[in-house]
């Protein structure tokens, strides 16, 4: 099958799974290069985690292909093992062996070698503040340490691909902002990303692009720096909205009431402009500050979508 | 390779587990007691059996049945020991973890039964240690005890087969431990029957696990037991691929 983005490190092209009698993932495709970070967004049931596990090679596909690093999965079974990292929505760690024999057991998994493995383990020890509990069996920890040992699980060999299901599942504003600094440092070194989150203040903190998942289709897939910036401004008098929007730069506008006006720009650094123009108008604004984030409102617009029978 | 990893994983994880140290620990102790009493009857009737010729010897009255004693224990024991072997992975969902890693589902199987057979094997070396500690004061019949070594250690790789066979239909290891006592037990049930299966129906008693372990265990080694005991490993493990590897594909 034609990739239509030669060399992505993650492929899919028209994925399609179906899971108990239902159709789960309908004809998928994006792709992801190094270095980019990818969130996927999705209300529960949207087919996030299944998309993930078939990203992963957990799940096989029922049609459509997905390669990674130009080699179909399907093809080569094994290949995941240096390729990929993936950490599942509930960190699967085997409860009967300590956090140290957890990374060790992930690492034989992964074919690394002992010296690689104990080197790689205190570094990611250290990195995920877990040296407190290293000794704990996996079965003793609390939600966070064990998303935070499933991370180090999926970081140890260093792979290319990070497939990530809402990896800040159970971490204090702490831990997640390490988990977020960790990302961006991950992605600056060419890893691709891929992360699912409920959180969309995670998704703009990190994420390059974003792909809204609905009813298991795949309804939006830009950059997130693409998505335009919106605005509410105030105004002393009445003003014409029809007017507003026949202004540069101006993408959408729309009346909240008679004193407060919604606008959507192209570019975020047009606000200034936007300004100038208003007064020259003789509308000046009386207040501007940032509407309801648009990816929320995106996300919301999608989301409250009903299938099409 | 992945089938050594898989196993020296699965071998870690037994050996942290109280449940499986509890098994271990009963099980020889039982034996062990058994041993002795066994030992105790044979020294009371030795000075008699001497005087006869062809009077059954320390293997025949104290080793091999304390081998047999093993094998009706293994009934239990192998169910219990596997149940979690895949129905515990599925269920904790380190199943997908191994798939991610890239593990394939014949490597996940052979992995962990090889695991179970290597805990298993060590139980039946220090069964064998007891009859065997006392072989520079006994005489003992060494062709007779490997054959019926090598039908234990047959029985046991066979049983647990159908253990993680039944481990890799379910998610839920009590269920999977139940599936393979009541296989295993059907399987065993000819022994209660006797003679009179096989005369009844000669294809339910060559199915039959005594059919196949009674010879080994008087010392007569023949092909056709052995290949019975093979087949049924590979059936079992077979399911068990198949199984495991649609999961990935229905999972």
């Amino acid at each position: 099958m034609h990739s239509s983005v030669p060399h992505a490190l993650l492929q899919l092209n028209k994925v399609y799974r179906r899971r108990g009698g239902h159709d789960v993932v309908q004809g998928v495709s994006l792709s992801l290069q190094a270095g980019e970070v990818l969130g996927l967004l999705g209300v529960n049931g949207a087919g996030k985690s299944t998309t993930l596990m078939m990203m992963a090679g957990a799940l096989a596909a029922d049609r459509g292909q997905i390669t990674v690093q130009g080699r179909n999965l399907a093809e080569v079974p094994g290949q995941p093992r240096q390729t990929l990292g993936y950490l599942p929505e509930h960190a699967p760690l085997w409860n009967e062996l300590s956090v140290t024999e957890q990374l060790h057991a992930s690492g034989q998994l992964r074919g690394l070698n002992l010296r690689r493995r104990t080197q790689r383990s205190r570094q990611l020890l250290d990195t995920l503040h877990l040296n407190d509990v290293e000794t704990r069996l996996c079965g003793q920890l609390s939600l966070g340490q064990r998303q935070r040992v499933g991370l180090a699980c999926a970081l140890l060999h260093e792979p290319p691909l990070l497939i990530l299901d809402e990896p800040s599942n159970g971490l204090d504003p702490l831990q997640a902002e390490m988990l977020r600094n960790l990302l961006r440092e991950r992605a600056a070194a060419g890893v691709g990303i891929v992360l699912s989150t409920h959180l969309l203040s995670e998704v703009t903190a990190v994420c390059t692009r974003v792909a809204i998942l609905h009813e298991g289709r795949l309804q939006h897939d830009a950059a997130v720096a693409a998505t335009p910036q919106a605005l509410r401004i105030g105004f002393a008098i009445p003003v014409d909205v029809t007017y507003l929007k026949t202004l540069q730069g101006v993408r959408e506008a729309e009346a909240e009431d008679p004193l407060q006006v919604r606008i959507v720009l192209e570019d975020p650094t047009q606000v200034a402009a936007l300004t100038r123009a208003l007064v020259a108008a003789g509308l000046p604004p009386v207040r501007i500050e940032p509407a309801s984030p648009p990816l929320a409102r995106l996300f919301l617009d999608i989301a409250s979508r009903r299938a099409v029978a | 390779m992945e089938t050594l990893t898989v196993a020296r994983i699965e071998f870690r994880r037994l050996a942290v587990r109280p449940m499986v140290w509890w098994l271990t620990a009963a099980t020889l102790a039982w034996l062990a007691w058994n041993f002795i009493i066994g030992l105790s009857g044979f020294l009371k009737l030795e000075p008699r059996l001497a005087a006869l010729p062809g009077a059954p010897g320390f293997t025949d009255l104290v080793a091999v049945p304390l081998l047999a004693q093993f094998a009706q224990i293994a009934l239990l024991l192998a169910p219990l020991l596997a149940m979690s072997s895949l129905a515990g992975e599925r269920r904790n969902g380190t199943l997908s973890m191994l798939f991610a890693a890239g593990t394939g589902a014949s490597g996940i199987v052979l992995g962990k039964y090889l695991a179970l057979l290597t805990w298993m094997g060590i139980m039946l070396l220090l069964v064998l240690a007891m009859p065997l500690s006392l072989a520079p004061a006994t005489a003992l019949d060494w062709g007779k005890l490997a054959a019926a070594s090598l039908g234990i250690a047959l029985l046991l790789a066979t049983l647990l087969a159908l253990a993680v066979a039944c481990s890799a239909a379910t998610a839920q290891p009590a269920l999977a431990a139940t599936g393979a006592l009541i296989l295993s037990l059907l399987l065993w049930a000819g022994s209660l029957a006797g003679s009179d299966l096989a005369t009844a129906s000669p294809v339910l008693h060559y199915l039959t696990l005594p059919t196949h372990l009674r010879p080994l265990l008087r010392g007569w080694v023949d092909t056709r037991d052995l290949v019975y005991f093979l087949l049924l490993i590979g059936l079992a493990l077979s399911f068990a691929v198949h199984r495991l590897g649609n999961e990935r594909k229905l999972g």
